[in-house]
């Protein structure tokens, strides 16, 4: 014992130099969000999971929260702020973030928290071991947007033309409206794709899908915002997401995996890569928990009947 | 005991008293040491032994709780399966066997994908959470062992895959109980495993594992491990487990995947050829084992310490007594006699103190007494001096009157002598005088009273009375003169000359003990003995005078010449004298 003393003594005499260098200097984490969606669930999620880990503000762990308003073409340079405070790594919210932080650098640990389908946007080489400084949660994969297309026919067995509100911006574009189109081919419905930019306001597209007799909307992740969902109610459009947060703002259906879980299990990626892990190796965690839920409400509002079949498998429905 | 033999018992006794103390202190502290460093040694082996058969037990049982809970996982995803089986295949059932998926997919997150088969083996329905759902397809899946399996064991439980090289999955078939029933097959997804072995907490550091029937991890409390498609076939642990994985034991020291040392429990998950492991670092797991083993040192460091101190308190309670004794013995031993020992043991050895010191006291009174009897032998005979001695009280020798015959004799010429000869010659002339008077004073029991040069004086019937001093008094001078004149001729033949005369007188006088302590002497004082010196030195060579009252006593013994009236120095009237010629009884004998 005494033997071990001595050790753990000399060891610590060896590391409390470099000890008091790590522990005088907080770690900074940047967090770049697009603006759009709002950020303050995400955010809030992030902090409480980080509080949970051990983790204070402000005594060992700095936030550096950039956002670009909205405006997707800021993203780089409020990612090249970011980097600009020499943070230690970078939590970057949904793909366009994610892909802004990655061109950014190529040094700085990234986490996706969440990214959609990291692996075909090239987000990453492969789920198991990333291989670049890209690492973190992956969102759903393309295939939700074909699921979505499921569950609207099955809400509405009338609805031949489903429009689409698509990111111009958002490198999840593609692969999303390509499983799309993939389901409304072989479920014999017309796709309606509508491209903006994130802070575009929302009406105008709306307005349009409606004149081209759209039967529902179906909202990409990256441009779930209130304004939107407001919208498409007051033209009376059925819409759905695959955020649950939607089903409050207006929309009438959410389908996806758990937002909050995916926003907590940021956390323990910062925590491993501020201990030293290497983002290459860490593989990205996919989501497990899917759920459905349905705002009877805007279904009320909206004068649809939702079908046994549906609410027999919704995880929540807001009365 | 002379000066050289004081220092050799001196420098001899630390010596001897540091052996004994010290072997006596070795001996005790390291009877009491072994015995409690034996004690402390079976007890920490006992110890170890108990505490690492706990810890493993404890650790088997985590793991084997851990494999019944994930046991009950697939039962239940089984069960759950077997319950969209029971219905034979009929047509216009499929939207009901859908809503029926849909609720199992809802009720089992685990499930991703549901495909249901009919009894030909064709695809009649699939529903899964991200893909789109398929009604019946009629896809021919007759082949797949997920069917075959299935319908020939009612359950298959296939190998685990990872999904997008990533995720755990496992596909678990379940047959209905009628042949028409056809196949339910699920994909399950294994990371829900997570949830069961992240619950277990194996002490602080330590974690529990699975790993399917290759050693590929299957689920871990770091996620990214099995993500990562970690294969831990190389672990001895696994392949314990693998190998003979029936033994009882279950349970092994050695290094986890990281190269920490740990202690490895694992139970078999029955139906599917699973393990799961729980470890416990080592150093977690023996550290109460350290901390007692520590305090059972610390004990017995005291007890040590304690049979240390016992063995030196009675080494000093023995050895020091034994010193006293000693250091008795060597006063005694430098004269200092009646020397006293104190120890109060109440042992053996205070017996002994108490014999030694009876002893010192009887050699004290046996010198004293010699003393006494050396004291008296200088003016008694050897017998006189036993009698007194032996009669135990000085009562002989305190100051006393009484009538006594006093012998005084001298040489003639010894002063002219003494002034010419050579000093040598004079004490050897001395020693062979005082020698033929000794002997012959001896042999009538007289009283020397002092010798003075040459001159002698001699009692008798004191202080041993006895009835005829006067006689015995003439007797030794008549045999005195004799020996005398013998000695006298060779003294002539030396060239020395040398005469010899005696005075006798009876009367009474003054005799004690006189001097100081130390240096005593028996003396007479009275005017006879001043008569007998002043006779004495009257007596021509070879004379014999007395008195008239000595005259008296011996008249019928000795022929004297007739009596003249001497005047005396000193003594007032003349004194008349007797010159005592021979003895008439000598003539008889």
């Amino acid at each position: 014992m005494k033997r071990r003393t001595f050790i753990s003594g000399v060891a610590g005499a060896t590391v409390w130099p470099y000890a008091t260098a790590a522990q005088s200097r907080v770690p900074i984490v940047g967090v770049l969000v697009q603006g759009v969606p709002a950020p303050a669930p995400f955010l809030a999620a992030l902090r409480d999971g980080l509080r949970e880990a051990g983790y204070v503000e402000g005594q060992n762990i700095k936030l550096e929260v950039r956002s670009a308003e909205g405006q997707a073409d800021r993203l780089p340079e409020k990612a090249r702020e970011l980097l600009g405070l020499n943070v230690d790594l970078i939590v970057a919210f949904q793909t366009p973030a994610v892909m802004a932080a990655k061109a950014a650098t190529g040094q700085v640990p990234i986490v996706m928290a969440p990214a959609g389908d990291p692996l075909s946007t090239g987000l990453v080489a492969t789920l198991a071991r990333p291989g670049g400084n890209v690492t973190g949660v992956s969102g759903a994969s393309a295939e939700i947007g074909g699921k979505t297309v499921e569950l609207f026919r099955e809400l509405l067995p009338a609805a031949r033309r489903i429009a689409v509100l698509a990111s111009e911006t958002d490198a999840f574009t593609r692969p999303f409206l390509a499983e799309i189109s993939r389901a409304a081919q072989s479920l014999g419905v017309e796709i309606e794709p509508t491209l903006v930019r994130p802070g575009q306001p929302p009406d105008a597209a709306i307005e349009g899908m409606v004149a081209r007799q759209a039967q529902a909307l179906i909202v990409q992740g990256s441009l779930a915002r209130k304004e939107v969902f407001e919208a498409a109610l007051k033209h009376r459009l059925p819409s759905c997401s695959s955020n649950q947060i939607v089903t409050t703002l207006g929309g009438l259906m959410a389908y996806g995996a758990n937002q909050e879980l995916l926003y907590r299990q940021a956390v323990p990626y910062i925590d491993r890569i501020l201990k030293g892990a290497n983002a290459a190796e860490l593989p990205v965690v996919q989501p497990i928990k899917f759920e459905l839920v349905i705002n009877m409400k805007t279904a009320a509002a909206l004068g649809i009947t939702v079908p046994l079949s549906l609410l027999a498998r919704a995880d929540e429905v807001i009365e | 005991m002379n000066d050289g033999a004081a220092a050799a018992t001196v420098t001899a006794t630390p010596k001897t008293r540091g052996s004994l103390f010290r072997k006596y202190v070795l001996l005790f502290s390291s009877i009491v040491g072994a015995a409690l460093l034996a004690n402390g040694a079976v007890e920490v082996w006992f110890l170890y032994r108990d505490h690492t058969e706990l810890l493993l037990r404890v650790q088997r049982e985590q793991a084997e709780a851990a494999a019944t809970k994930i046991g009950q996982f697939v039962k239940e995803i089984e069960g759950q399966l077997g319950w969209t089986t029971q219905l034979p295949w009929s047509a216009g059932a499929l939207d009901q066997r859908r809503f029926d998926a849909l609720r199992l997919l809802r009720q089992v997150p685990a499930v991703t994908e549901l495909t249901q088969i009919d009894a030909a083996g064709k695809e009649r329905l699939k529903v899964s959470r991200l893909a789109m759902d398929v009604i019946n397809s009629q896809a021919d899946l007759s082949q797949e062992p997920r069917f075959t399996q299935a319908v020939a064991r009612r359950t298959f439980h296939g190998p685990v895959y990872f999904r997008r090289e990533s995720e755990p999955y496992m596909t678990l078939a379940v047959a209905g109980t009628r042949r028409d029933a056809g196949v339910s097959a699920a994909e399950v997804n294994l990371k829900f495993i997570w949830d069961v072995v992240s619950q277990i907490k194996v002490g602080q550091g330590g974690r529990a594992y699975v790993v399917d029937a290759q050693g590929r991890l299957i689920a871990h409390p770091d996620i990214s491990l099995v993500l990562r498609n970690t294969d831990f076939s190389s672990l001895v642990q696994v392949q314990a487990a693998r190998a003979g994985g029936q033994s009882p034991e279950r349970a092994l020291s050695t290094q986890d995947f990281q190269g920490q040392k740990v202690l490895a429990a694992y139970a078999p998950i029955a139906p599917l050829g699973w393990w799961v492991f729980a470890e416990l670092p080592l150093d977690e797991a023996y550290a109460p084992l350290i901390d007692s083993i520590k305090r059972t040192g610390i004990v017995l460091l005291l007890g040590i310490i304690g049979a240390i101190l016992a063995a030196l308190f009675l080494a000093r309670r023995m050895v020091v007594p034994i010193q006293a004794l000693q250091a008795g013995a060597a006063r005694i031993g430098s004269g200092d006699l009646g020397a006293r020992v104190e120890v109060k043991t109440g042992d053996e050895l205070e017996a002994l103190a108490d014999q030694f010191n009876l002893m010192s006291t009887e050699l004290r009174d046996s010198k004293e007494r010699e003393e006494r009897v050396g004291r008296l032998r200088r003016f008694l005979s050897p017998q006189l001096a036993e009698v007194i001695e032996s009669s135990g009280s000085d009562a002989m020798l305190q100051s006393h009157r009484r009538e006594v015959s006093v012998v005084f004799c001298d040489m003639r010429g010894f002063t002219a002598f003494a002034e010419s000869a050579e000093p040598e010659e004079v004490m050897s002339v001395l020693h062979e005088y005082h020698e033929a008077l000794g002997v012959l004073i001896h042999k009538f029991e007289g009283t020397l009273e002092r010798f003075v040069g040459d001159g002698a004086l001699v009692l008798f019937n004191d202080p041993i009375p006895c009835p005829d001093p006067s006689e015995r008094a003439v007797r030794m001078s008549v045999e005195m003169c004799a020996a005398i004149a013998a000695l006298a001729v060779k003294w002539r033949a030396r060239g020395h000359e040398l005469g010899f005369g005696i005075g006798i007188t009876h009367g009474y006088a003054t005799m004690g003990r006189i001097g100081f302590e130390g240096r005593f002497d028996y003396s007479a004082i009275g005017s006879v003995v001043n008569l007998a010196a002043r006779l004495c030195g009257e007596a021509k060579d070879g004379q014999i005078l007395i008195d008239s009252a000595v005259h008296a006593a011996v008249a019928p013994l000795v022929e004297c010449d007739e009596a003249s009236e001497i005047t005396l120095k000193g003594i007032r009237r003349p004194v008349r004298a007797f010159n005592v010629r021979h003895l008439k009884a000598l003539a008889a004998e």
